[in-house]
């Protein structure tokens, strides 16, 4: 048996340990919970499990986190998507600080992401008394959620733009300016066909938070069912009534979203990977 | 057109890149700016596209000022060194964008686009390669689309940002000649950055040598290298040996042997360049020459170069081409005459003096 | 002619510079810095003396400490096991291995909510896991190994996806160098390898420890929430909201963010000097 250069490769049962020990997490800590959210949400057989999913109540979380979703994605894409052009396509003083403050959100826990809005626009807040002279209601209400889940979804797009852009250079852009091309020109011709796998990726990922986003939305969610109830709140509500099984149900629906946004992800990054500007 | 470029400076904070610029390219000349990375060459020709903006000065299309116009509004033709080709758009849509993106006013019909695209990509030698993206073409076929493309808005000057650096070799010899013909037969005003003095030489009408930001001489190619106007230029063009010398009375003395008689110097130290292959090898027992002995040979091709160390003890490189070698090659030890061909010498107040001799 | 120098210079070649740079402010400062503001001056508003007293009970005190402690542990386990995950994924070829590669991401994608049920009916004292692991006197949900379950969980896709592209990147020519000047495999990982892949391992270990501090979702189902033991600071903030008290939330609100900015500060630093140091 011939055997490769020891100090290239690692012997056999190093190999088989190593992998081993890697299946073994993934196995306990991933695998295995995906497993157990479909198995809980069907114990007591297909119907209920069904009836579960069609309540009245699920059926409107299921509309709130999805309108929720269309105003969140396209909000943060179009931002995203100018603070990119600003920040990879120019040089200016405050760049950095600019980068930093943009991915600031993600250090923030998404319950100080609600917090913040009650502090805001809740009725102890700053514009508490304007808003309710008005009689604007926000915080316990669906503007709120949006707020929040906006906080939290936030900086997904700019993230996956700015590396990209900033990769690609300015040179096409320059190119069409020198042959008469307008910013408007520049922007649909050149631009954004070079970036549009990024800014799907971007944007699926900032749909898939949007989504599932809890801590932030419970906070200033009214918890009213039918009303401001998002799927994930459903989940809870259902679980802390002992509703085990329907709210498995409602949340193997979330794990089904969870697993179509990882297969659309791994095949954009498979067939887009130059696109994406990653490895 | 006509391009004239006026006191023209530029800063990147506190580093000036370009001082006290000062050009002409004459209608349907083609000029390159000659010089090594960190020059300015480059952001000199992205001044004159539009693409960088100088502090002061002027540049002049046919007489009028354009330094606060905008890039789109200059109709220049600019090839990118990495030839900035639309990466998602095939070669006829990379070539017709210029025509395309016009308001409807301006903007000729579809078949009329197609059939200019034609042309172009038959000049550059591309007929049939409409459909192809950048990435099916090779490097001196993008390169083409690249030139296709600029060509395509009719442009009033041609620029052309290092256009052969990311060919090979044979590649680019073959791009070099097709495009001197090529602006030919446009008579299109053009300018080339470029840090190879061959491909400057070759191609230009007229070579502007360019270091730290300042053009060092500005003629025609015989001239800058059979003149170099300063020590920096002949040390950019052809790499010269420098030896410390002295004129006294005219005589250019190296050590206690005159080099050369100038017809008017005043006295004082100076450099004498002169480049390895101007240098002729004469045998030891020669009547004239400089004495020197070999401290190296080393046998290469089409010449043989030699270290050599001069009797004052300055050294010396020479390059033999292999028709002027007789008999046996020279070895480390050995003596030589030298007799220097071409030179020229420097000195702080004297100015330059070229010299023949023999 | 001062101002025609500086007009000249500040010309910028692509056009949209100020409307993209306009729209940037406008979103970062509506959705991030404003409400952020809020939280500041609602919890410094009474003066420092009072936030001091609301931070000082012990609650509150054991709350951070949670917090902060068991993220910091799960983020270091996860470095572990996110390490040789990312290596048996880039150096070995196995069955299911893009699979494996696709749902390391699951954390990310599965909406927290769901993650925090589908965890406690893992390792409930009758679940699937829990029920092996209770005759041993192993017991984790409800306790503050709970906790620290849940944040392994969610913080592992940061290392393995921070490690992963640069283990792809390193160039073989490096181990084969030292292979070549015959050091040994372990010596080609520890002297080679190793010095690589810290700033890598130490980026995602701040990633984590920042995602793993502010979680909620997956944490609060299987913790049991009991005040002084298992209660975790952002429950505490979502506690004290449901009481009307908006100074004592956005005190604590404050001093995680606080924290969470020394230690990321920090670990930076120390990524900055590993960097001149060593690399």
């Amino acid at each position: 048996m011939s055997r490769p250069n020891g100090a290239l490769t690692e012997s056999a049962w190093v190999r088989r340990l190593l992998i081993g020990i890697a299946l073994a997490f993934f196995a306990v800590f991933l695998l295995l919970p995906l497993v157990v959210v479909f198995a809980e949400a069907l114990t007591k057989g297909i119907a209920p499990y069904f009836e579960a999913m069609q309540e009245p109540d699920a059926i409107a979380a299921l509309k709130l986190s999805l309108a929720i979703v269309a105003i969140v994605v396209p909000i943060n894409a179009l931002c995203g998507l100018c603070a990119a052009w600003a920040i990879a396509k120019f040089r200016f003083a405050g760049r950095s600080l600019l980068l930093a403050l943009i991915d600031l959100p993600f250090a923030v826990s998404p319950v100080i992401a609600g917090l913040v809005y009650v502090l805001l626009l809740g009725s102890p807040g700053v514009l508490g008394p304007l808003l309710r002279e008005w009689d604007i209601q926000i915080i316990f209400a669906v503007p709120g959620m949006v707020l929040a889940t906006l906080f939290v979804t936030f900086p997904f797009v700019a993230r996956e733009l700015i590396p990209l852009m900033e990769q690609q250079g300015n040179d096409e852009e320059h190119a069409a300016r020198l042959l008469g091309a307008n910013g408007l020109q520049i922007f649909l011709r050149v631009t954004l066909p070079n970036i549009k796998w990024a800014l799907m990726y971007g944007a699926l990922l900032c749909g898939a938070r949007a989504l599932g986003e809890f801590g932030a939305v419970s906070v200033v969610s009214g918890h009213i069912r039918g009303q401001t109830n998002t799927l994930p709140l459903q989940v809870e509500i259902l679980y802390n009534e002992y509703q085990f099984q329907a709210a498995f149900a409602v949340a193997s629906m979330l794990a089904l979203f969870a697993l179509i946004t990882l297969a659309v992800k791994a095949l954009l990054e498979r067939r887009y990977a130059r696109e994406l500007g990653h490895h | 057109m006509q391009v004239g470029i006026q006191s023209l400076g530029k800063s990147f904070g506190s580093t000036r890149v370009l001082s006290g610029i000062e050009l002409e390219v004459k209608e349907g000349e083609f000029c390159a700016l000659l010089g090594p990375s960190g020059s300015g060459k480059t952001t000199l020709l992205r001044i004159i596209a539009g693409l960088e903006f100088a502090e002061h000065g002027k540049v002049l299309f046919d007489g009028v000022d354009v330094a606060n116009r905008e890039a789109r509004d200059r109709q220049v033709g600019f090839v990118f060194q990495h030839y900035a080709l639309f990466r998602h758009m095939t070669v006829h849509d990379n070539v017709a964008f210029g025509l395309q993106i016009r308001s409807r006013a301006k903007r000729p019909a579809r078949a009329e686009i197609d059939r200019r695209v034609g042309e172009l990509l038959e000049l550059v030698q591309l007929a049939g390669f409409e459909g192809r993206f950048p990435d099916q073409l090779s490097g001196g076929q993008r390169q083409r689309v690249a030139l296709a493309r600029a060509l395509a808005i009719e442009p009033r000057v041609l620029l052309l940002d290092e256009p052969f650096g990311a060919l090979d070799a044979r590649v680019r010899r073959e791009m070099r000649s097709w495009l001197r013909d090529l602006q030919r037969k446009l008579n299109l005003t053009s300018i080339l950055v470029t840090h190879d003095q061959d491909e400057a030489l070759e191609l230009a009408d007229r070579v502007a040598v360019m270091e730290q930001g300042q053009v060092l001489q500005y003629d025609v190619p015989q001239q800058v290298y059979d003149r170099p106007a300063t020590p920096a230029v002949y040390d950019f063009l052809g790499g010269a040996n420098r030896l410390a010398v002295r004129v006294s009375q005219g005589r250019v003395l190296l050590g206690n042997e005159v080099v050369a008689v100038l017809a008017a110097a005043d006295d004082a130290a100076a450099h004498l360049h002169v480049r390895s292959h101007d240098i002729q090898l004469l045998a030891a027992d020669a009547a004239e020459g400089l004495q020197a002995q070999v401290l190296r040979a080393t046998w290469g091709g089409a010449s043989t170069h030699y270290d050599l160390r001069l009797a004052e003890g300055s050294t010396v490189e020479v390059d033999q081409p292999r028709w002027a070698q007789s008999g046996q090659l020279l070895a480390a030890g050995d003596a030589v005459r030298l007799r220097l061909e071409r030179f020229g010498v420097f000195g702080p107040v004297a100015g330059s003096h070229h010299g023949i001799t023999g | 002619m001062a101002s025609v120098h500086t007009l000249r210079q500040q010309r910028r070649v692509l056009p949209g510079f100020g409307l993209a740079m306009g729209v940037t402010l406008a979103w970062l400062g509506l959705i991030v810095l404003i409400p952020l503001a809020a939280l500041l001056a609602k919890s410094l508003g009474n003066g420092p003396a009072f936030w001091w007293k609301t931070l000082a009970t012990p609650r509150v005190a054991a709350a951070l400490e949670l917090s902060f402690f068991s993220s910091l542990a799960a983020a270091a386990v996860d470095m572990v096991f996110g390490l040789i995950i990312a290596w048996v994924l880039v150096r070995y070829r196995f069955p299911g291995r893009r699979i494996v590669d696709a749902l390391i991401d699951l954390p990310f994608a599965l909406p927290t909510a769901v993650a925090g049920i589908t965890l406690t009916a893992l390792y409930a004292g009758n679940g699937w896991l829990g029920r092996y692991l209770e005759p041993l006197g192993i017991q984790i949900a409800f306790t503050r190994l709970g906790v620290f379950v849940a944040l392994v969980f969610v913080a592992l896709p940061f290392i393995v996806r921070t490690v992963q592209p640069v283990l792809q990147d390193l160039d073989k020519e490096y181990e084969e160098a030292a292979a070549s000047l015959g050091a040994t495999r372990w010596q080609c990982f520890w002297r080679v390898l190793w010095p690589a892949l810290l700033p890598a391992l130490l980026t995602g270990f701040t990633l984590a420890l920042a995602r793993a501090v502010g979680e909620y979702g997956s944490v609060i189902f299987i913790a049991g929430n009991l005040p002084m033991v298992s209660e975790i600071a952002p429950l505490l903030i979502a506690v004290k909201l449901e009481q009307y008290d908006y100074v004592g939330a956005a005190a604590i609100g404050t001093s995680m963010l606080m924290i969470s900015f020394v230690l990321l500060l920090g670990l930076n630093l120390l990524q900055r000097w590993l960097r001149k140091g060593r690399l």
